[in-house]
């Protein structure tokens, strides 16, 4: 490289800098390729558990619908019958939504534009899903959402840091506690805060809970992707994310964006990653 | 002289309880088992459940329980275990959406009668009851003589 400015002087100079602005160029498009392509194979990892609990939204209006359609081949009666099919096509529809929401969920990230995201219409969109968990059992939801201003993201990526944090919120519960929600805004910073009374986490692993691959769950039960990947999303649109813990008491995650930053960095066409701030007990973050 | 059952008396084959939170798959078990000639009483919670058994006054208010597992707001196993607990005579059928073996096993070694997974089909269903009300007749006759 060197060689070549000195003999081609400051034309060669231009050249060089110019190649090598290219060569990032192209390094950050290859980086969020393979940023969406991690996002995204996270997020079919954690379906599976959602997918269990798809069997038992869909299996139930299925057994009715099923059930139904059997009735109406014996019934002679019309009003029955009418009555019947009202039903059959009421469940129809709910396993059609159900559906609608688990795809919408699934699809890739990479194909999705960035839009103005409602955080308190996502976070409750999220809960939906997750109430949809086999193990979420008699988890109570208190929810406190007050208007936060728009966030300029991908929706969908937004929605699997909610749904990664009160997935992991409800496992730590294990059926029983209080799932406390709040949204607030203050100064220009958007907060999202998600408390559980579950397990906690150990003060010895606190720092490592943002780490690719680290989990404490049984093997097989978690890729220990998901919270990186949520730390590297919240990261992309210049937030932050912390962790306040007690063993045997419970956990309160809380997202930060910061929405005049975010609207620079919109407005500036700045395509790549944002390094969000660490926090104590916080995110790792970065790539 | 054979041995009646109470409970058989006042339905024609016999009464279950249907536990369920879906009403559409309640409404469709009531009307199928109705038809079928069975007495349903119904719940869609495990309070529910608990309230309307204890306020039956017959040591054995139903023949043949048909069970969900899974709930909103409910623990179906520990619901399951006081059934079996509270009413070892009484036959339980769990009717699940979740395709679980080892759920299964390990319900049905807890003396569980049979493990359904959501949908079966009319016949089925009806198969289903009717052994687990005549286990019921057979066990109670068996504690008589």
């Amino acid at each position: 490289m060197h060689a070549q400015v000195k003999s081609n002087g400051r034309n060669g100079r231009c050249t060089c800098q110019k190649s090598a602005e290219e060569a990032l160029r192209e390094s950050e498009k290859r980086f969020r390729q393979l940023q969406d392509r991690l996002i995204q194979a996270e997020k079919l990892a954690s379906l599976g558990t959602l997918v269990s609990g798809m069997a038992h939204e869909i299996n139930n209006p299925i057994q009715g619908i099923m059930g139904m359609a059997e009735l109406v081949l014996d019934e002679r009666d019309p009003v029955a019958i009418r009555e019947y099919t009202r039903d059959i096509i009421e469940y129809s529809r709910h396993i059609a939504a159900v559906v609608r929401d688990f795809a919408c969920y699934a699809r890739s990230n990479s194909h999705e534009d960035e839009v103005d995201v409602d955080l308190c219409e996502r976070l409750a969109e999220a809960v939906k899903m997750v109430r949809r968990c086999p193990h979420f059992g008699k988890v109570e939801v208190v929810t406190q959402f007050q208007p936060v201003p728009r966030l300029r993201a991908r929706r969908v990526e937004i929605d699997q840091v909610f749904v990664n944090l009160l997935s992991n919120a409800v496992q730590a519960m294990d059926g029983r506690g209080r799932l406390e929600l709040a949204t607030f805004s203050k100064g220009g910073t958007m907060t999202v805060r998600i408390s559980d009374t579950g397990c906690g986490i150990q003060k010895a692993l606190i720092h490592r809970i943002f780490d690719p691959f680290f989990t404490t769950k049984d093997p097989g039960k978690g890729t220990g992707l998901g919270l990186s990947i949520v730390c590297q999303i919240v990261n992309k649109y210049c937030g932050t994310i912390g962790i306040e813990s007690e063993e045997g008491k419970g956990s309160t995650f809380t997202v930060q964006f910061h929405a005049e930053k975010r609207r620079e960095e919109a407005h500036d066409g700045v395509a790549g990653p944002c390094y969000g701030r660490r926090e104590a007990g916080a995110c790792a973050g970065g790539r | 002289m054979e041995w009646q059952d109470p409970v058989m008396a006042g339905g024609r084959l016999g009464r279950v309880l249907v536990v369920d939170d879906v009403e559409i798959v309640r409404k469709s078990i009531r009307t199928t088992l109705a038809n079928a000639g069975y007495e349903v009483v119904e719940a869609e919670n495990d309070e529910q459940a608990i309230r309307v058994m204890r306020e039956m006054t017959d040591m054995l208010p139903v023949d043949a329980i048909l069970s969900d597992l899974r709930m909103p707001h409910i623990n179906g196993t520990e619901l399951i275990a006081y059934f079996r607990r509270q009413y070892p005579m009484i036959p339980v059928v769990v009717l699940t959406g979740y395709p679980d073996v080892e759920l299964a096993v390990s319900l049905m070694r807890q003396g569980v009668m049979d493990f359904l997974v959501k949908p079966v089909l009319q016949n089925e269903l009806l198969t289903v009851v009717k052994r687990a009300v005549e286990q019921k007749g057979m066990r109670k006759q068996q504690v008589i003589s």
